[in-house]
């Protein structure tokens, strides 16, 4: 006698196998690989991408900027956004390594590996943006003091390299240290905004796996 | 794009049934249902140049496809499955027996959409038939867990759908 769990696997075959799809010819195989894939490996990659064209793009004006630049103090500018694109280089190095590593986990690895591997990369890049977005607060936030302060005096503007300029770097301290907490706060709530969602799925689908 | 090799294409067109069971598993909607086939295709044009002509095609082929339905695509929208089996009503062909088998195998389909991702992958595996061995070899689990995670999941979909 038939048992109903195999009847249902025997419905399941008559239902699902009776009509074949028809063939794809070459030219709509070749069509479907020519469509941009939606993955969420693919997405970032292409962000990413794009964003190290602009990279690219500063780190071949910032040097030329840098040396047709006359006041020291725009050079001392122009000379950390060099130093904070050279810190990108490395960013950009490190996020697409992970970016190929979570897209070779779909290719052929058992569901159990790829969930292991999707969740550990998109972790790991999730705290590179962060810590990204934190370390170039307040560097960017010195950018935007020496900036003022040219603008505001162009020819005194020298004087920020003296130490009777503590005050402004004690004003800037105490701006920077709680712009930095709020924008680790903001770029933590925006991730999990942007990923929050999928990376609690990944896991739990992980942890569903894994339990016996 | 390079034109992909006959291989390729002869072994997507020799699997397209199996990949598209999948897709309807996972996605509702048909358009999504077509990007996540896409999708599949993609990945498995990427991995093609690795796979090993010793290893069960069908594992690979299955292996792909549930990485990418389960985890890789964010692309379809999640719709909640409706509250009640009977909500959706598909087209029915006209011969009476083939109509009641496949609005049988929709009422499976709407019953498994309420399942989670992780367990549509192994009643999925369970209908196709595949063993216990390749259950496990396809998820990343043992043998054992295979079989016990299988019986609990048989269960639950017997309370959603009663003629399982």
């Amino acid at each position: 006698m038939e048992r109903p769990d195999d009847d249902l696997r025997a419905r399941w075959q008559r239902a699902t196998h009776a009509a074949a799809p028809p063939p794809l010819a070459p030219a709509a195989v070749t069509a479907l690989l020519a469509q941009r894939s939606q993955g969420i490996g693919a997405r970032l990659r292409r962000t990413a991408r794009l964003e190290l064209g602009g990279l690219v793009l500063a780190l071949i004006g910032l040097p030329i900027l840098l040396y047709q630049t006359q006041s020291r103090v725009l050079q001392l500018a122009e000379a950390l956004l060099l130093v904070v694109c050279l810190g990108f280089c490395y960013y950009y190095a490190r996020k697409l390594r992970l970016l190929r590593l979570m897209d070779e986990a779909a290719a052929g690895g058992d569901v159990r590996a790829h969930l292991q591997t999707l969740v550990g990369a998109l972790r790991r890049l999730l705290r590179l943006y962060e810590r990204q977005v934190v370390l170039l607060t307040p560097v960017f936030l010195l950018i935007g003091l020496i900036a003022g302060a040219v603008e505001g005096a162009p020819a005194g503007a020298t004087r920020l390299l003296s130490w009777h300029a503590w005050p402004l770097y004690v004003g800037y301290g105490v701006l920077a240290v709680p712009l930095t907490l709020l924008q680790r706060w903001g770029v933590r709530w925006y991730l999990r905004q942007l990923y929050g969602r999928h990376l609690d799925q990944l896991e739990s689908d992980l942890r569903e796996l894994e339990e016996n | 794009m390079a034109i992909p090799l006959p291989d390729f294409v002869t072994v997507v067109n020799e699997h397209q049934a199996l990949l598209r069971r999948v897709c309807r598993l996972y996605c509702a909607d048909p358009t999504d249902r077509e990007d996540l086939f896409q999708e599949i295709v993609l990945q498995l044009w990427r991995a093609w140049p690795r796979f090993e002509p010793r290893a069960k095609r069908s594992t690979w082929l299955y292996r792909i496809a549930l990485n990418v339905a389960i985890s890789d695509f964010r692309g379809r929208t999640r719709r909640p499955p409706p509250d009640r089996l009977g909500d959706h009503v598909p087209e029915l062909p006209d011969d009476p027996a083939a109509a009641e088998a496949q609005a049988d195998i929709e009422q499976l389909y709407r019953a498994i959409e309420r399942l989670s991702e992780v367990e549509k992958a192994f009643i999925l595996l369970y209908l196709e038939e595949r063993s216990y061995e390749e259950i496990a070899d396809i998820l990343g689990i043992t043998v054992n867990n295979a079989r016990v995670r299988l019986h609990r999941i048989q269960d639950k979909l017997r309370t959603l759908f009663p003629r399982a």
